[in-house]
């Protein structure tokens, strides 16, 4: 590259006229001295004779120095113009040059580079010397111009394309143009862009979705069992247990007459334990149904919810005493349905666990949680438990209290769990025996939440 | 006066059998009972083919259909059933142990007439199937081409 800072010296028009001065005055003495020297003094004709010498030559040398002060001119003109030409040329060899991240070709019709310019050519083995000059089945392995061959000619026929391709062990992004120039004979531009790190990082996206998907299908076999499961329970267990109900019903109307009360007993044993044992699986499957299925979310009022199912236990509480505190509940986002059972299952157990007290009192209210949670509490003053079970408590089939004491199936709570932690929240409890249980369930304040 | 309308029993448990009959009988309901235990035989009968190709001829005045069944399944027996412009009429009460709501729904679906899950309590399915037998075998006036036993 030229440097554009030292600009060639011009021909000064200083010395040009001085030039001229000196020969004018020269030949003004030589032709005195030629005078003096063949004594030809005080010639007249000789005067004038050297008065035109001395005249033309001053004319000539004038005229000399205005045509060089004229050329001067044109020629400082044009050494500025070229000096700002060759300043944009090195800005766009610049630019070329350090193009980042991959290169920027021209070619011509005989599918030869006429520029070859980019950081990216010395990435891959490639330079500018290397192609320039050359045609791409000279400077190119021949897989390499099986692909850029149709889109070069496709660019010189005014296609452009774009395509990607692996080269040198990276991947590049390539634009092929048609480049329009005055009077150069069809000509294409490749520009082109190493997209390496984003197909490593695509190539990264596929294997995680691969792994995904392969997921999704492992998990929807898993749910796909579960599903068979439960149809399984719903109809191959709960058939046995329909029958031994129904046959020792059958078998009591047939004898009620001749019973003792031992056998009546024993009949009705067997009836109760079949019965019980038919809630089980249908409070199973309850359960495995609020793990399936679509979780719908619509603004709940917990305050209107607590009251609805309050009303639902009344026909229960035959003659017991309840002071029921409902304070402050908040609306939430959530699962309408979902969230009756969440209800029902903390004031059903409620209800049931103060059953000792002459006095019930349960309150429902709002307190305080981690940021961004709504934490409701249902607290008691029945039995209580001892808290180091109170993890257990959240089991399917774990029970703290034996039946005759407080029936159940042990679901209930299990159920309650697997809904808030639907919902993304979590639920607790804390008690101690005899001074009534404290339960909790945080919900995350969702953008319906007041 | 009360007709006597014959029963179609679809049920491939024999304790299940037992149990229906014995809860009909309980609501003295003394129509005919048919029973059939398996969806294939349902359609024989039904098609008057097979070892029932001699029988008499009018469609039972309604169909309990147990769901699960060997060979040929309740829900398959159902689309044959409503899909025939010949039994289409037939009411079909679907008498299952299943809970499930697809089996449910897909049994609307198809154009089940009702559909009753069995309680495990003998007391409350002697009173399903007294609702049942009253609606279907003695109220509901049957279409025509069923079969009715003389006075």
């Amino acid at each position: 590259m030229r440097d554009a800072d030292v600009p060639s010296r011009p021909l000064d028009a200083r010395v040009i006229i001085g030039f001229g001065t000196a020969l004018a005055i020269l030949l003004a003495i030589g032709a005195d001295s030629y005078r003096s020297a063949i004594g030809l003094a005080e010639n007249s004709r000789w005067v004038a004779h050297t008065q035109v010498i001395v005249l033309g030559s001053t004319t000539a040398a004038l005229l000399l120095a205005a045509a060089s002060f004229l050329f001067y001119r044109e020629f400082r003109q044009r050494e500025r113009a070229e000096a700002d030409l060759r300043r944009s040329e090195a800005l766009y060899q610049a630019v070329l040059s350090q193009f980042p991240n991959g290169a920027v070709l021209l070619f011509d019709g005989e599918l030869r580079y006429r520029l070859a310019e980019g950081q990216g050519l010395a990435a891959v083995g490639l330079s500018k010397a290397g192609l320039e000059g050359r045609t791409i089945w000279e400077a190119l392995p021949p897989e390499t111009c099986a692909v850029i061959e149709p889109a070069y000619r496709a660019a010189l026929a005014g296609q452009p394309t774009t395509f990607e391709v692996p080269f040198g062990g990276r991947h590049f992004s390539v634009h092929v143009r048609p480049l329009s120039t005055a009077g150069s004979g069809p000509l294409g531009m490749v520009v082109t862009q190493d997209i390496t790190e984003r197909k490593l990082a695509e190539d990264d996206v596929r294997r995680l979705n691969a792994a995904l998907s392969q997921k999704v299908v492992e998990a929807t076999s898993a749910m796909e069992e579960l599903e068979a499961f439960s149809y399984s329970v719903s109809h191959d267990l709960r058939a046995p247990i329909r029958h031994i109900n129904g046959f020792v019903d059958m078998l009591q109307r047939r004898l009620s007459a001749t019973l003792d009360e031992t056998a009546q007993r024993h009949l009705d044993t067997i009836a109760r334990a079949s019965r019980h044992m038919g809630q089980l699986i249908d409070d199973l499957l309850a359960f495995s149904r609020m793990s399936r299925g679509g979780l719908m979310r619509a603004r709940v009022s917990l305050g209107s919810l607590a009251r609805e199912v309050i009303e639902g236990l009344r026909p229960e509480l035959d003659g017991r005493s309840i002071e029921w505190k409902v304070n402050g509940l908040p609306d939430v986002s959530g699962d309408p349905a979902m969230l009756r059972i969440v209800l029902t299952n903390l004031l059903g157990n409620a209800v049931k666990y103060t059953r000792p007290r002459a006095q019930a009192i349960i309150e429902i209210g709002q307190s305080a949680g981690r940021p961004g949670e709504v934490v409701l509490f249902v607290k008691d003053n029945g039995v209580g438990f001892e808290m180091q079970y109170a993890d257990k408590l959240f089991g399917v089939f774990q029970r703290l209290h034996r039946s005759e004491e407080f029936e159940g199936t042990g679901i209930g709570l299990a159920t309650v769990r697997r809904i808030v932690h639907r919902h993304g929240g979590r639920a607790w409890a804390e008690s101690s025996v005899d001074a009534g249980a404290t339960f909790f369930v945080a919900l995350p304040r969702g953008p319906e939440t007041s | 006066m009360t007709q006597l309308k014959r029963i179609l029993l679809a049920e491939d448990n024999e304790h299940d059998v037992e149990l229906t009959l014995n809860a009909l009988a309980e609501n003295r309901l003394a129509n005919e009972v048919v029973v059939v235990r398996d969806g294939a035989e349902a359609l024989d009968y039904l098609y008057r083919r097979g070892g029932y190709r001699l029988r008499e001829e009018g469609n039972p005045v309604v169909l309990l259909l147990d769901l699960k069944m060997p060979k040929v399944d309740g829900l398959e027996v159902l689309r044959q059933v409503k899909q025939d412009d010949a039994l289409r009429q037939m009411p079909v009460v679907m008498l299952t142990s299943s809970r499930e709501e697809s089996d449910l729904v897909e049994s609307y679906r198809l154009g089940v007439n009702a559909y009753v899950v069995k309680p495990v309590e003998f007391s409350r399915f002697v009173e399903a199937v007294r609702e049942l037998g009253v609606f279907w075998a003695v109220i509901n006036e049957a279409p025509p081409g069923s079969v009715r036993k003389g006075p």
